[in-house]
C-alpha cells in the first residue's frame, strides 16, 4: 500500500514538475518561437509561463488573503486551461523535442555521459543529503501553514499566532510582494507531499535540473558545437559545488537551499535573463523576445521581493550596451519596458502604502 | 548642519568594503572571476561577438557597482541584501563560458582532455567545496531532527493548542513539521533567553522577568541540563517526558 502511495505521489510530482510544463513550454517554444525549439527550452519556458499565470493570480491572492483552496482552484483551472490550449494547439508537433532528443540519445558519447553523470551526482547530494538553514523557520513554515491550516499568511511564522485583519508585523509585505512559499504550498497540496518534504526533497530534485537546462541553453547560445555544450556543463557543475567561497555566492544558494525563492531568483531567473538579454542585444529586440522577457520579469517576481533590485538593474547594464554599441534608444527603452513588472514590485516595496492599503 | 548627501558619500567607502568582503569570500574565487573576464574581454577572437558581450555586459554592473551601493543605503534596502549583488556578476557561468572556450580553442584530444581536467582543478583549488560540512545523513524523510518530529507528535497529542517555549534547534523546525504548534519566541535573541536566564546568577528574578513579558505558556523543551531541571522544578516545572537530548517540561500543578 506504501509502495503504491509513493509511486502515485512521485508520478504527481513528476507530472507537475516535468510533463505539465513541458506540454505547456511547447506553445511558446514551438507556436510563438519564443526560443530554438527543444526538450530543454520547452522545460524551462513552460516552467517560467505556469509561474507566471501562478503569481498573476497568487499576488492578489496573498493580499486578499481568501482560504487557501480558492487559491488551489484557481490556479489548477489556469494551469488546466494552459494545458488545453497547448494540447489543441500543437496536437502531434508537442512530440517533435521529444523525438529529437529520443534521436539523439541513440547515439551515446563519451562526453555526454560524463557531463550528465556529474549533474546527477551534485543534484543527488542536495535531494539525498539534508543542509539546515535558519531561514527556513519563515520560508518553510509559510508553506506548512498554508497546507495544514488552509489560510494564506493567516499565522505568524515564527509563534504561530493567528495574523487578523491586518498583516503587520506577523508577515512582511516582501512575503505579499513574492508568495514563492505559495507555490511551495501549492505543489505540497496537488502532489500530497508534505511541504518540509517537497521544500527539502522535491524541489532540490526539480529546480536543479531546471537550472541546469538553463545553463544548457546559456551553453547552446555561447557554442555552435555540441561537444562545448558539454564541456561548459562539466565546468559549471564544478563551480558551482565549489562556489562555496562565500555564502552569498550563487552557487551555494542553488546548491543549498533551493527551496527559498532567492534561490531561484539567483540560480535559474538571472542566468535566464542573462541569456535572454544577450540574445536581444546580438540578435536584435523583437515582438517574441520581449514577450518572453516579460514574461521571465513577471515570474522572477514571484521568487523574491529582491528581484526590484536585481533584475532592472541587469536590464539596464544591457540597456547601456545597445545604447553605447547600436546607438538606438527606442530598442534601449522597449528593453528597459520589460522589466515593468519588476519596477512596480519595486514601487511596491518602497511605497507599500501605495497599492498594499489593506496593511496595518 | 553636515550635509546630509556628503555624510552619505562619506560612509560609502565602508559599506563597498563590507560588501567586497563578503563577495570575495574565501579562496581565489574572485581572482579566477577576474582572469576569466579579461579572457571574455581580451583573448577571446574578434569573431566571437557572443563571448565578448558577456564580458562586456558584465563591465557596467562592475563599474556603476558604488552607484547601486549607494542608491540601496539611500532608499533603506537591507544592508544583507548588498552582497546578493555578486548574483549579477554571473561568476560561476563565466567561469564556464570562459574555460569552455580555451578548452575549445585547443587542438588534439588529449590536450583538450587535459585542459579540462586543469581547469576543474584549479576550480577546486581556488574554491570551496559546498559538499564538505554543509551537508549531513538525514534520518526522515522530512530532513528534520528525529527528536522535533516526537516533540512535536507529544505536544499534538497531549497539549494540542497548548504555548511552548522550545529551545534554538527545534524552534527552528517544529513549526515546518506541524504549523498548529504555538511558539513563545520566534527566532532571534529570544531563542536562548530562557537558557541564559536559567544560568544567570539572579537567574529567579531573570526568569520571571521573562515570564511576565512573554505570552503565557505551558511548555517548555530545552536541552537536557541537570541544572536546568533543578531550577525549573523549583518554580513549578516538572520533567514530563525525556525525548532523545531534551526534556519537555509542563507545569508540576497542571495550569
Amino acid at each position: 500500500m506504501l509502495i503504491v502511495e509513493l509511486g502515485l505521489k512521485a508520478a504527481l510530482v513528476f507530472s507537475f514538475f516535468f510533463i505539465i510544463p513541458y506540454v505547456v513550454g511547447c506553445l511558446p517554444v514551438l507556436r510563438w518561437k519564443w526560443y530554438r525549439p527543444g526538450v530543454a527550452s520547452a522545460l524551462v519556458f513552460g516552467t517560467v509561463l505556469l509561474w507566471a499565470v501562478f503569481y498573476v493570480i497568487a499576488g492578489p491572492c496573498a493580499l486578499f488573503r481568501p482560504p487557501f483552496f480558492v487559491l488551489v482552484t484557481l490556479v489548477s483551472v489556469a494551469w488546466g486551461l494552459c494545458v488545453l490550449v497547448s494540447l489543441v494547439t500543437l496536437g502531434k508537433k508537442i512530440w517533435e523535442p521529444l523525438r529529437s532528443l529520443g534521436q539523439r540519445l541513440r547515439r551515446p558519447a563519451l562526453l555526454p555521459t560524463l557531463a550528465v553523470t556529474c549533474i546527477i551526482a551534485t543534484v543527488a547530494v542536495p535531494v539525498f543529503l539534508k543542509h539546515q538553514d535558519e531561514d527556513d523557520a519563515f520560508y518553510v513554515v509559510l508553506a506548512t501553514d498554508a497546507v495544514q491550516s488552509g489560510t494564506i499568511h493567516g499565522h505568524a511564522p515564527y509563534s504561530g499566532d493567528p495574523v487578523g485583519k491586518s498583516l503587520g508585523a506577523g508577515v512582511s509585505h516582501e512575503r505579499v510582494l513574492a508568495p514563492f512559499h505559495l507555490l511551495v504550498a501549492y505543489y505540497a497540496a496537488m502532489t500530497g507531499v508534505h511541504p518540509a518534504i517537497t521544500a527539502h526533497t522535491v524541489l532540490p530534485a526539480t529546480l536543479i535540473p531546471l537550472a541546469f537546462a538553463v545553463y544548457l541553453l546559456l551553453a547552446r547560445f555561447l557554442f555552435p558545437a555540441r561537444e562545448d555544450h558539454w564541456v561548459f556543463l562539466l565546468i559549471m557543475c564544478a563551480t558551482l559545488v565549489f562556489g562555496g567561497f562565500s555564502p552569498w555566492a550563487g552557487g551555494a544558494f542553488l546548491l543549498l537551499r533551493i527551496w527559498q525563492g532567492k534561490a531561484v531568483l539567483a540560480g535559474i531567473f538571472l542566468p535566464l535573463l542573462f541569456l535572454l538579454l544577450m540574445w536581444a542585444v546580438s540578435e536584435g529586440l523583437d515582438k517574441r523576445l520581449w514577450c518572453a522577457l516579460f514574461t521571465v520579469v513577471l515570474a522572477a517576481d514571484l521568487t523574491t521581493a529582491m528581484t526590484f533590485l536585481f533584475v532592472p538593474t541587469l536590464v539596464a547594464a544591457f540597456c547601456l550596451i545597445i545604447l553605447l554599441r547600436q546607438r538606438r534608444m527606442w530598442s534601449a527603452l522597449v528593453l528597459l519596458a520589460a522589466a515593468l513588472p519588476a519596477l512596480a514590485q519595486g514601487l511596491a516595496y518602497r511605497y507599500p502604502a501605495l497599492f498594499l492599503k489593506y496593511f496595518a | 548642519m553636515p550635509n546630509p548627501l556628503l555624510t552619505e558619500l562619506a560612509q560609502l567607502p565602508n559599506v563597498l568594503v563590507w560588501t567586497l568582503q563578503r563577495n570575495t569570500g574565501e579562496g581565489f574565487y574572485h581572482t579566477l572571476w577576474l582572469l576569466a573576464l579579461l579572457y571574455c574581454l581580451i583573448l577571446v577572437r574578434r569573431d566571437d561577438g557572443r563571448l565578448r558581450l558577456v564580458g562586456m555586459a558584465l563591465l557596467p554592473l562592475l563599474a556603476g557597482w558604488p552607484l547601486i551601493v549607494w542608491l540601496c543605503r539611500h532608499y533603506g534596502v537591507y544592508r544583507q541584501y548588498y552582497p546578493r549583488f555578486a548574483w549579477l556578476l554571473m561568476v560561476e557561468l563565466l567561469l564556464a563560458a570562459a574555460g569552455a572556450d580555451l578548452v575549445r580553442r585547443l587542438r588534439g584530444g588529449w590536450r583538450k582532455t587535459a585542459a579540462l581536467l586543469a581547469l576543474i582543478a584549479s576550480i577546486g583549488v581556488c574554491g570551496q567545496s559546498l559538499f564538505t560540512e554543509r551537508f549531513f545523513q538525514r534520518s526522515n524523510p522530512y530532513k528534520i531532527l528525529d527528536e522535533t518530529i516526537a516533540v512535536a507528535d507529544h505536544l499534538a497529542e497531549k497539549h494540542p493548542g497548548a504555548r511552548a517555549y522550545i529551545t534554538r534547534e527545534i524552534n527552528v523546525e517544529i513549526r515546518q513539521y506541524d504549523a498548529a504548534v504555538l511558539l513563545v519566541s520566534g527566532r532571534g535573541a529570544a531563542w536562548h533567553q530562557l537558557e541564559q536566564a536559567l544560568t544567570h546568577d539572579q537567574w529567579r528574578d531573570k526568569v520571571s522577568q521573562l515570564m511576565n513579558r512573554w505570552k503565557p505558556f505551558e511548555i517548555i523543551v530545552l536541552t537536557h541540563v541537570t541544572d536546568y531541571e533543578e531550577k525549573l522544578n523549583q518554580l513549578g516545572w516538572q520533567v514530563e517526558k525525556r525525548i532523545g537530548r531534551y526534556d519537555v517540561y509542563s507545569r508540576i500543578d497542571g495550569t
